[in-house]
Order: C-alpha cells, then structure tokens, then sequence
C-alpha cells in the first residue's frame, strides 16, 4: 500500500512537520494539554484555523475584495508560538487568504476580529465568547469545554497523529465543532468542515 | 452465381428471400447493437464523470482537513458507492496551498488485483487530457477527478476505474438475442417465401409442365392455363409469357392443319399424275401394238414387191418404191417397238430375265450390227473388251439392246474419219460386290453440260426442228437408262462440245468369289 503512496512535499517547512508527525506516530508520547503542546501543534492550529477560514466559514460582514478573502485573527492572552505559526501559514497562503494578526488582543476590540483565538490560560474564555456573539466572532481556542461553553472550535490533542501508517496534516491536533455557537454568532459553517470534527455540537 | 444458375425458380427465389431477410437481419442487429454499444459508453462515462465527481465533493472536508480518524472514514464510504463494474477507487490528498503533504489517502479496489496510479499520473490526466477527465483507455473506463471544497478550492483528487464488463454482458446478450431473432426471422421468411414464390414459380412450372405435355404427347392442341383473363393478362410478364405461349401453340397447329392438307393434295395430285401417266404409258402400250399389225402387213407386202416374188415388174421405179415402203415401214417398226418398250417400262411391265453372259461376246454381236454403216462412214470401232474378264448376269437382250443403243448414237453423231472405243472391267466393292464398267467413247460432235440433262428426257433430240441433220426419235437414251436402271446399275454420261462423248455403264453382280 505504501508503494503507491506518493508524498509530495513541497515546501521546507512541511518537511518537518511530517518528520515531526512521523516521530509522533512511532514514540513519543502523547501531548494531552496545551503548555505540552509542540511547536507542530501550533502549526497544525494555524493550518486548520486557515482552511476553515478560506473554505468553510461565511462572515456576514467579510466579502470579497480583488477576489481575496481578508481576515482579522486576534490573540487573546500570550501565545507566541501560535502567532509565529500563523504568522508562517499567512506568508504562504498570502495570496488566497489575507490574514491580519493582532496579538494581545483587548476584550474591546473585539468587534474588528473575525477570529478570537483564546490562547490556553485565559480563564475569561466565557466573557470573550459572549462578547464574540455580538459580534459575529468566530471563536477558538486550544481549551477543553471550550466548544461546550458556547465557543465555536476547540482544539484537542490526541494521542497519534497518524491513522493507519497515513500521516494526517493535522498531526495529533483534532477539533471539535459547535454548529449550535456558530449560528448564535450568525455564522455559517460548510457541512464538509463537519466531516472532520471530532465531536459536533447542535 | 453458378450455385444459383443451377438451382430451380423455386430454390432461386427462396434462396434470394431468405438471403435478404439474413443480410436485413444481420445489418440491422450490427447497426442496433453498434448504436446500444455507442450509447452505453456514452452513459457509462457520463454517470462515472457525474459519480466521481459526487463522490469527490462528499470526500472534501475528509481530505482537506485528514484528521485522525478521517482515513477511517473515508475507506468505509468508497467502497459504499462501488459498483460492479469498479476494479479500483483511490483518493488522494493534494490541497492547492501546499501547505499540508500530498499522498495517497485511500483507495479501495476489487478483487481484481489493480493498484492506483501515481499521484503525478493523475495530476497529469485529470488537466491534459482532452477527452475530459472521464474517458475510455484500453479496455478500461477511467475518471480522474479534482476533489473541491465548497468554495471551488483543490483538496485531492479522486481516480474511479471501471471495467467494461458491463458492455461485454451487453453485447453477449445482444448477440444472443440477435441470433433468436435471425433464427426466428430466417425461419418465418422461409415459410413467408414458400408461400409467396408459389406465385412466381408454380405459373412457370404449369407452363412448363405444358410444353413437356405437348412435345411428349405432339398434341397442338393442348393449351397452358392462364391464371388471368382479359385485360389482366397484359398486366403480368408470366401471365403474357403464356398467353405468347398458347398463341404460339395456335400458329404451330394452324400451320400443321394448313401443312397437312397441302401434303394431302400433293398426295391426289401426284396420285393423279401417275394414273394419268400409267393411261398414257398404257395407251402407247396398245396403240403401238395396234398399229405393228397393219405395219407387219405394209412390211411384208412390200418386201413381197420388191423381191418381184410374184414375178418381174417392168417399171423398175415400182421396185425402188417399194423398197422405200418397205424400209420406211422397218424404221416405223423400230420406233413403234422402242416406245412401246419404253412405256413398259414406265408402266413397271418390263421384266428383265437374267442370265450369265459374257460381255465380250455381246459387245461384239452388237457391234457386229453397225460395222456396216462405221465402215460406210469411215468410223475406226476398238473393243478393248479383256478375254478374262468375269461373265455378268444381265437380260441378255435388254443389254445388247442398250449396247445397240449407245453404239448407234456414236455412229450417228461421229464425222467420218472418227473413232469408237469400247471398254470394260471390273472391281470388288466393300459390300463383295463385282462393280463392271462399261465405256463406250467416240470422238463426235459431243454436247453440253445442260444438254446431256435433256438427253435423258423421252422424245427430246438435241438438234431439233425441221432441218435437222440426224435422224431418229430421241427415245434411244431415255429407254437405255431405263433398261439400266431396271438392272440396278446406272449411266453417267461426259461429253464436251466438239470432243466427243463418254458413256459410263456400271452393273453390280454378287461376286461368285
């Protein structure tokens, strides 16, 4: 079977990351909580937060300009492993979708967000998720129950990033979805973004 | 074409049917299955196209987002969608941005053994190929597809390969549906065409039917039936063929009436010629007859005078009368005697008798005869008659009187200083025949060709008219050639104008031998 497996890399960066997968899937032990997680947790965050905002999330308030999706991700708390990998994912998709990083983002700001990343530690994740309702905020973060507590995505950490001997992108990061928050916060989120959530809630 | 000119119009014309019910039937069932094939790949391709692509965007977010447990996923859902025909599906994973690995995701094939192309490979086909992504390639339909994201973006791409198992068991059933129908279509055009070529052949086979009849029976008056009447019969070739036929029959059969009736009135024509010529033959027969009594008298008396039997006459010239009496009444009795021979003859009442005789010894009594008058007219007469030649059997008078004949004419018709010859022999014939030949050849004034026809005629002299320089009653070689001819022999007559004649005998005798 893995004779027909074709892995094209393309990019440096990935390179890595896969090496780091494949580590993963032969040894290492599993990171379960966010101050464990890897830089390649981070990168694996940036990477699913990017697909879900080019492909699969409708803003009311974003269209399209010059055919190019604009996105204002802000950072609430200190992660600057994440920003650094999303800082990494934007330069390369740069071209598809423009992503605009604010760290340290204030609770006030919240209304020019289109993305509130939570970063793990932040213990008013319930405050900002109110607030990101108002605003049509999709809402995300590296925390348990964050999905339960009325935000749209929460990262998880498995224990294996791979299935089967396959690497997945993703590594050991997968997500749950809350289709229920995501509506109260009038967004729209493409059934095929489903397909891969680890739980989904209505 | 030989097979077929040989057959009867009845094998032709079920031979013809039933070849172009087959050719029909076949072309038809070629063209129906030919057009089924044609569709069918055109479906087949357009419902794979359609189906990958289906399947495709159901796979998206599996493929895009690979999280743990999507592989999973997505195995037990390709083979969900597979159908029969599928020998392999295979999704890879390749999103646009790049920013996760390509690579075989899944795949799921049958028992076939196949594998999945390279991931170069589909990328390949999917954009070069200018069939569209679905299309037909070696005996395999293949569809190589972009797996998209709802908002048009690449994820992977999906490879479904199809077998054509499915055109296989169609054309087999088409075949033998096919070769129903041919069967069923041959066998109902061969009944259809027995019933149909009796039309056709069976007018044809009464009318020959009829011409055996009338050839073998030669009763014209047998007439084929005409299955029209009137006006119709214009209206068919068969049916004119047999009117022309029936028409014929009535020319042939007019023609026999007419024919035997002329036969029957050249018959009483004839018959009335011959009687009339037997009255004739016999009138001669009696008035000669009648007529040598008073002549005998003539004869006799004058010979009496002029043999001055009764004592001297004194006036010489009574004698000189009398002796031309006398000799005009011999030449009478001469020709009185050879038209009553001659009328003998042609009434059949001249029976030869026959006896041996040697014809050497004939040749030169008869000669014997006209010595006197060849020597007066200083006519040279040669018998080259051989001494051992075989004895013939002839009526011993009826030759000299022949040989009389043909001497007398040489002597008359020969200038002085002339010449007779008279020649014989003998050969053996294939029947064991003795074939003798007499010749007799003069050197006179000959004939020509025409004439020596005439000279065969009764009564016909060749230089007649009242100035005539020869004598004689023109009966001497039609009563010679009869008295041949009624010994089974014939006369052959050459002579050229002024080179004299030669008469050829020829009798034919048993050979002793």
């Amino acid at each position: 079977m893995l004779n027909n497996m074709r892995h094209k890399i393309g990019r440096l960066s990935f390179a890595f990351l896969l090496v780091v997968n494949t580590a993963i899937a032969a040894n290492a032990p599993a990171s379960a909580t966010a101050s464990a997680a890897s830089v390649t947790d981070y990168d694996s965050q940036a990477v699913i937060i990017y697909k879900f905002a080019y492909s699969y999330v409708e803003w009311p308030q974003i269209t399209l300009k010059d055919n190019v999706k604009s996105v204002q991700v802000c950072v609430f708390g200190n992660s600057p492993a994440f920003v650094k990998s999303m800082e990494n994912v934007s330069a390369k998709i740069a071209d598809k979708l423009k992503i605009n990083i604010k760290t340290d983002a204030a609770l006030e700001e919240i209304g020019s967000c289109n993305i509130a990343y939570v970063s793990h530690g932040r213990s008013d994740s319930k405050t900002i998720i109110a607030e990101a309702k108002k605003h049509s905020v999709l809402t995300v973060a590296p925390i348990d129950g964050f999905a339960n507590d009325g935000g749209i995505i929460e990262f998880n950490f498995s224990d294996s990033g791979e299935t089967g001997g396959v690497p997945t992108s993703t590594g050991n990061v997968t997500f749950k979805v809350s289709t229920k928050a995501a509506t109260e916060s009038n967004l729209k989120i493409a059934t095929e973004a489903l397909q891969s959530a680890k739980e989904v809630i209505k | 074409m030989i097979i077929l000119k040989r057959k009867s119009l009845k094998g032709r014309l079920l031979l013809i049917i039933l070849s172009i019910s087959a050719i029909c039937v076949i072309l038809t069932t070629l063209a129906i299955t030919g057009y089924g094939i044609v569709n069918m790949r055109q479906k087949m391709a357009s419902d794979l196209d359609l189906s990958t692509k289906i399947r495709g965007t159901g796979l998206a977010g599996y493929v895009d987002f690979a999280q743990s447990g999507d592989i999973e996923k997505i195995n037990a859902i390709l083979p969900a969608s597979s159908s029969k025909d599928e020998i392999i599906a295979c999704v890879y994973k390749s999103p646009k941005d790049g920013l996760t690995p390509d690579y075989l995701m899944a795949h799921h094939e049958s028992d076939k053994k196949e594998t999945c192309p390279t991931l170069q490979e589909v990328v390949a086909q999917q954009g070069a190929n200018q069939l569209g992504n679905t299309f037909f390639d070696d005996n395999h339909l293949k569809s190589y597809k972009p797996i998209l994201a709802q908002n048009g973006d690449r994820v992977g791409y999906i490879y479904v390969e199809n077998d054509l198992q499915q055109i296989h068991e169609f054309f087999r059933i088409q075949l033998l549906v096919a070769s129903l129908i041919a069967i069923a279509v041959i066998t109902i055009s061969y009944f259809l065409a027995q019933m149909l070529q009796r039309s056709i052949s069976e007018p044809i086979q009464r009318l020959v039917n009829t011409t055996h009849k009338v050839s073998a029976e030669r009763d014209y008056s047998i007439r084929a039936e005409n299955f029209l009447s009137g006006e119709d019969i214009k209206r068919n070739e068969i049916s004119i063929l047999i009117d022309a036929f029936n028409n014929m029959l009535n020319e042939v059969e007019d023609r026999r009436q007419l024919l035997l009736r002329k036969n029957q009135e050249l018959v009483q024509s004839k018959e009335l010629a011959e009687s009339a010529n037997r009255a004739k033959s016999q009138f001669l027969a009696n008035i000669s007859h009648e007529l040598r009594t008073p002549l005998n008298a003539i004869i006799g008396f004058s010979d009496i005078i002029q043999k001055e039997l009764l004592g001297p006459i004194e006036n010489t010239k009574y004698v000189e009368y009398s002796k031309d009496i006398n000799e005009s009444g011999e030449h009478l009795l001469h020709i009185i005697n050879d038209i009553l021979d001659l009328s003998k003859a042609e009434a059949g009442k001249l029976e030869p008798v026959l006896r041996e005789i040697s014809i050497k010894k004939s040749v030169q009594e008869c000669v014997v005869f006209i010595a006197k008058r060849a020597e007066e007219s200083g006519i040279a007469v040669q018998i080259d008659v051989p001494e051992e030649l075989p004895n013939l059997v002839v009526d011993r008078t009826m030759f000299k009187r022949i040989m009389l004949n043909l001497l007398s004419n040489s002597v008359k018709f020969t200038n002085r200083g002339g010449k007779i010859r008279i020649s014989a022999s003998v050969r053996l014939n294939t029947r064991n025949e003795n074939v003798f030949s007499i010749t007799v050849e003069d050197s006179g004034i000959g004939m020509s060709k025409n004439d020596i026809d005439l000279a065969f005629k009764s009564f016909v002299q060749l230089d007649g008219g009242f100035n005539r320089k020869y004598e004689g009653t023109g009966l001497g070689l039609p009563l010679t050639k009869k008295l041949v001819e009624l010994h089974g022999g014939s006369i052959e007559m050459m002579s050229e104008v002024g080179k004299g004649t030669k008469v050829m005998l020829k009798f034919y005798c048993p050979s002793s031998k």
